[in-house]
């Protein structure tokens, strides 16, 4: 079965091959790099062994774990990483710092329609969305221009965490003076 | 010869204003006299990154690490401190001046929960708050932790007041803001933006309100500016500009120079300061905004400003850029119907100087230009 999936994997990679080949002469540039905060994607490798015939091949025949979503191709010619700062009744405003190049900082204002309906509820103020533009080749081989609007989920706050940074507030705080009225008032 | 006196420091007993100012942010650089100086805010130059007037200093041969005697954030909103920090450790002998509305520990609990670094690049300005108080414990523990503490500027507090000896020029700084209520809302305000247990983790961006905004009135020999920093009318008899008006104990003298609040809003506007606060036709100066889809001043405003005073000076256009892109990308914004927009294009810079008994002398550099013509 390994045997099998070896010449469709030989295949694919061809096929994926020419593709990257394909966008790296059209976009010789840096920017061939990533589309969503991950490498441009080469397929997911994994290595096994036969186990029917362990002493056949010393070195264990490769195969790709397959998938629609890894055939697809995707590659990020523009990325920012951004952080909403006003919401409005259909639209919020974001401040955008360019991972692309060395362009100083911008600013958007998107529709919630340019959110994905499972982000929606992430969009608040001080909430952080990478945004990707760029090609994207999918499972029937078609090329299109794509945005990619992905709002990241962060962690909750710990105790742990919490406790650490009102530690440091206090030292800094006692250090430099900063606050002394105020606990004063707490105090009293 | 222009370009030689552009580089002069000014005179000892000479005033000097200026204001700095790119399409987002400003920075004013006082003159007390007898070679001191006092920064309000920070902004940065769009073209070389660095602050504005740590630039400046350098042209005009000012040592920031002796002359600085005052470095103040007139608010926490990051077009007027960018850039603060780095100009804070440079200025080795200022004192930080502060609102009081960020005098509290939960302020600092803020500031070092941002410091968690949750985006590649943190964009709200509590950055420089991290580095001015990183600064202040170096300077505490270079001096066995006897540091005097940062000033916090409430309504109606001095400042600094010059040492005067016969020949130097007396100088004082007041502030008349924030009031106690607006002190009260914003400490509330910053309560509610310390990290809470089990909530998610997320950028820290203070709400666009600009009632602790801190308000000087400056003194030196016989010249008074009133710089209005971005403090609005609210229509709350406790807060805002009313309060002002209505303090007897704020210092009397009119101000002949205005440093127009709040980027020449309306909302920034009170007859009653420019009849009782300002003397008859003076200069009026502002730097615009152009963010969130607001652009200030607007026209409105600028007829209004030009009513008021035909020596009104903005320090740049209002323009905003769209960056060049790859072709492919320009097309999907424009399906998209996006149009991401540079925070920053440009500087301005208007400086006005006078020496006591002499009339103002008005210089605009770089992109700086007259308000009431670009009115007409």
């Amino acid at each position: 079965m390994i045997r099998g999936l070896s010449s469709t994997i030989a295949q694919d990679d061809t096929l994926q091959n020419q593709l990257v080949a394909q966008f790296e002469r059209q976009y010789p540039s840096e920017r061939m790099k990533a589309f969503l905060g991950q490498d441009a994607p080469k397929g997911t490798t994994a290595r096994a062994v036969d186990e029917n015939n362990p002493s056949e091949d010393r070195q264990p025949p490769l195969f790709r774990v397959t998938s629609n979503v890894t055939e697809q191709m995707a590659i990020a010619l523009q990325r920012w990483e951004g952080m909403v700062t006003t919401i409005k009744e259909d639209t919020f405003v974001a401040r955008l710092k360019d991972l692309s190049t060395d362009i100083a900082e911008e600013e958007v204002e998107m529709t919630m329609r340019d959110v994905s309906d499972d982000d929606k509820d992430l969009v608040q103020i001080g909430a952080i969305f990478y945004w990707s533009i760029g090609y994207e080749t999918t499972a029937t081989r078609q090329v299109k221009r794509t945005s990619i609007i992905k709002f990241r989920r962060l962690p909750a706050w710990s105790a742990h965490e919490l406790n650490t940074i009102k530690k440091r507030a206090a030292e800094a705080a006692m250090a430099i003076g900063w606050g002394a009225q105020d606990e004063v008032a707490k105090a009293g | 010869m222009a370009g030689e006196h552009r580089t002069k420091s000014p005179k000892l007993d000479e005033i000097e204003i200026s204001l700095f100012g790119p399409g987002y942010g400003e920075c004013i650089a006082v003159h007390l006299g007898n070679g001191q100086w006092m920064v309000v805010d920070s902004c940065i130059d769009p073209k070389s990154r660095e602050p504005a007037v740590i630039q400046y200093f350098s042209q005009i041969g000012v040592d920031p690490a002796t002359s600085v005697r005052l470095i103040i954030a007139s608010h926490w909103h990051d077009d007027h401190i960018r850039g603060l920090g780095q100009l804070f450790k440079k200025c080795t002998s200022a004192e930080f001046v502060c609102s009081e509305a960020l005098g509290s520990q939960d302020f600092l609990e803020v500031v070092y929960a941002q410091g968690e670094r949750i985006m590649a690049e943190n964009i709200s300005g509590l950055d420089e708050f991290h580095e001015i108080i990183d600064e202040l414990k170096r300077r505490a523990q270079a001096v066995g932790g006897r540091l005097e503490p940062p000033i916090f500027a409430v309504a109606d507090r001095c400042l600094w007041q010059s040492v005067v000896s016969s020949v130097d020029v007396p100088c004082t700084v007041h502030a008349l803001s924030p009031s106690d209520a607006a002190l009260l809302a914003s400490k509330l305000e910053i309560a509610r933006l310390s990290p809470k247990i089990k909530t998610p983790k997320r950028g820290i961006w203070p709400s666009g309100k600009n009632h602790a905004a801190v308000v000087l009135w400056v003194s030196v020999g016989d010249r008074v500016a009133l710089l209005g920093s971005d403090l609005e009318e609210t229509g709350d008899p406790y807060s805002g500009w009313q309060v002002i008006l209505k303090s007897t104990r704020k210092p009397q003298a009119k101000a002949s120079i205005f440093k127009v609040p709040h980027h020449g809003s309306a909302t920034g506007d009170n007859p009653g300061v420019w009849k009782e606060m300002l003397a008859d036709d003076p200069i009026a100066v502002l730097s615009p905004y152009m963010l969130c889809g607001l652009t200030l001043p607007q026209k409105s405003d600028i007829d209004r400003l030009c009513s008021l005073t035909k020596k009104a000076f903005i320090t740049t256009p209002q323009k905003s850029r769209v960056i060049k892109r790859e072709s492919a990308v320009e097309k999907t914004l424009k399906d998209l119907n996006l149009s991401p927009k540079q925070v920053n294009i440009s500087i301005g810079h208007i400086r006005l100087r006078a020496t006591q008994g002499e009339p103002w002398k008005v210089e605009l550099l770089q992109e700086a230009q007259s308000l009431c013509k670009q009115s007409a």
